[in-house]
């Protein structure tokens, strides 16, 4: 099953060091693979890696796309925009 | 012995002061020859798993005595060593021959290239984490084994060493610490929250000469005047321990408001207020009133750009706080140097004079307008003044108050209660000191360091033109005098709000060119209290 949707980071600082940790620890609870983009580039980087996803540096205000592949792949997209649209449950 | 007294200048990363003795911390970093001889593939990869197992053990042991911001710091190093998209592709070069130290440092220096140069300062300071692991696998690497002998057994220690990374800073014996100065750094930067979340005085940016200066020797690490001086004489000593406790005393209680000169001048102290909690630690009976509330620094523990409810929620409890005291909100002042990078999405921010302060809210209204909903709402209850920053045009003015002419209306529409605020902007530029009287504004602050950089045309980020980073250079005091002047003639208060307020060094010249308000950071409420009062004693 494959699953696409895309979502704009609010968080102030962009996806940084505390909201990667958390996207990255609720992407590794769902068995499909994950990837994400940066909504303007072509380059897809593993959802479950803290180094790719910080490392993709998206500033507040950009584009996330969110890709999953595997059983619970409607699920995971659902979820992680969820985490990202409540900022990352930081207020 | 009979060292000379030297003064070092730096950038404060977190305030305060102390005094203490040099503990010089020579970077540690082994050098390549020591790396044992190549062994095969196999036995590199286990070399390095092994390195990076006994680096999580101690990231891990680290993170069950540090505090809930150490640990969180440490957490993100602790998934990047576990993370296989970091180690696989060093283990595949390591599969291709080059040995496990190389590789490791190799692909850790790539990344800490790629965080250097991003263009948000505050990924930029990331850097510092990967420099952090990199450093304490390639340790276990190389094979060096930190003997305890090597930390001193003196007390009231300032650590002094080219950078300072979140783990060592961390692992410190802060019983033993009293201050950090380091050649490197970045306020942005995990060390430097840390520092600030525990009140330890902490200069970066400080000249490579302090990395020569001799172990022991006592400094004063004086945050405040961000400077550190080095060997100091006994009056120097004298007047700074006396300071010390004159500040003490009065957080003691026994200065109150108002602060009287000793030549009769009543000075009026507010208070600068960047984070509501620390609201709970303070009276209002301590002080005026709160002279300057960074409005974006209130939202910033958030990490969202907050709503106007969350707003307007915010602004009330600062004014309940206060009673009937001022309370002086500056509108958001995005931009220039101020780490809140990305609320404004992609427009240029980097220069200091550039799109910051009340022109990036005009050409962003819609965050501009449920600033000034929330603000206009708030005025109901209690004393509030509205402070606009990086005034350079009337017309800014102008358009700012017929846009909360706007929102009052609308606001009154929907039955809620709204009321216009004080209205004032910082005087920062040139122009807006020099065309004073063309603002139609209640009040004035003055914003020092960005009049200083301003007028001097030079900025702190730029080298080799020190000499005319001086904001006591007498063409910045005539301005400032200028503005007094006119403020007092028309009635209108003026405060100084930005570091020249907490100075102790600068005050008694503010005092004397006739500034009759400053607006510190509640940690130096009582030492400027102190210091005004000392000071005209003296005269």
């Amino acid at each position: 099953m494959n699953f696409e949707d895309s979502v704009l980071i609010r968080h102030s600082l962009g996806l940084h060091a505390r909201p990667s940790i958390k996207f990255t620890s609720l992407a590794k609870k769902f068995s499909s693979d994950i990837r994400i983009k940066k909504g303007d580039q072509s380059h897809w980087v593993n959802a479950k890696s803290i180094i790719k996803v910080m490392g993709l540096k998206i500033p507040s205000g950009k584009e996330l796309q969110i890709q999953a592949d595997g059983i619970d792949a409607d699920n995971a997209v659902k979820s992680l925009i969820d985490l990202v649209l409540n900022n990352f449950d930081e207020e | 012995m009979g060292q000379k007294k030297q003064i070092f200048y730096g950038k404060a990363a977190s305030s305060g002061q102390s005094i203490g003795a040099i503990d010089l911390i020579q970077k540690r970093l082994p050098s390549s020859r020591h790396i044992r001889k190549k062994n095969a593939p196999p036995v590199q990869e286990t070399l390095l798993e092994n390195a990076i197992d006994q680096a999580v053990n101690d990231l891990t042991q680290l993170i069950q005595t540090s505090d809930k911001l150490g640990a969180q710091i440490l957490q993100l190093q602790l998934l990047l060593l576990k993370d296989p998209e970091l180690t696989n592709p060093i283990y595949a070069q390591i599969r291709q021959g080059e040995s496990a130290t190389t590789s490791w440092e190799n692909t850790l220096n790539f990344h800490i290239e790629d965080y250097v140069r991003a263009s948000d300062k505050l990924f930029q300071s990331r850097a510092n984490d990967f420099v952090d692991i990199r450093n304490r696998v390639l340790r276990y690497l190389k094979q060096e084994v930190r003997s305890p002998a090597e930390q001193s057994n003196e007390n009231n220690l300032i650590f002094i060493a080219e950078d300072i990374m979140p783990s060592q800073f961390l692992e410190l014996d802060w019983s033993r610490y009293v201050g950090i100065a380091i050649v490197k750094g970045s306020v942005f930067n995990h060390v430097s929250m840390l520092a600030r979340a525990r009140q330890i005085p902490f200069l970066i940016r400080m000249p490579k000469r302090i990395l020569s200066l001799s172990a022991q020797t006592p400094v004063i690490l004086d945050c405040d005047n961000e400077k550190l001086i080095y060997a100091p004489d006994h009056k120097t000593l004298r007047k700074f321990e006396r300071s010390f406790s004159l500040s003490q005393q009065s957080e003691n209680g026994t200065l109150l408001n108002p602060v009287v000169t000793g030549n009769g001048r009543q000075i009026s102290v507010f208070i600068n207020v960047d984070d509501l909690r620390c609201l709970d630690d303070i009276s209002p009976e301590n002080c005026e009133g709160v002279g300057l509330a960074r409005s974006e620094l209130m939202f910033f523990q958030t990490n969202v750009l907050p709503n106007e409810e969350t707003q307007f929620r915010a602004y009330k409890k600062l004014l309940g706080w206060a009673g009937d005291k001022p309370v002086t909100i500056r509108t958001f002042d995005a931009g220039g140097d101020k780490g809140l990078f990305g609320l404004f999405g992609d427009q240029d921010q980097s220069s200091s004079s550039g799109m910051r302060g009340i022109r990036l809210l005009l050409s962003n209204p819609d965050i501009f307008r449920v600033q000034i909903r929330a603000l206009a709402r708030a005025a109901v209850f209690g004393n509030l003044k509205v402070l606009i920053p990086m005034v350079t045009i009337s017309q800014e003015i102008e358009a700012t108050r017929k846009q909360f002419f706007e929102e009052i209306e609308r606001l009154r529409n929907e039955n809620k209660d709204a009321r216009m605020p004080a209205l004032g902007m910082m005087v920062e530029t040139p122009a807006a000191a020099i065309m004073i009287e063309s603002f139609d504004v209640d009040f004035f602050a003055i914003g020092s360091n960005d009049l200083a950089q301003f007028i001097m045309a030079t900025s702190r980020d730029c080298h080799n033109v020190e000499y005319l980073q001086d904001p006591a250079n007498p063409a910045v005091l005539k301005v400032i005098r200028d503005i007094a002047e006119y403020a007092d003639a028309n009635n209108k208060q003026v405060c100084i709000c930005g570091e020249m307020a907490s100075s102790t060094d600068l005050l008694p010249t503010l005092l004397n060119l006739g500034i009759k308000n400053v607006s510190v950071p509640t940690m130096a409420l009582a030492r400027v209290k102190a210091a005004i009062i000392h000071e005209q004693m003296s005269v």
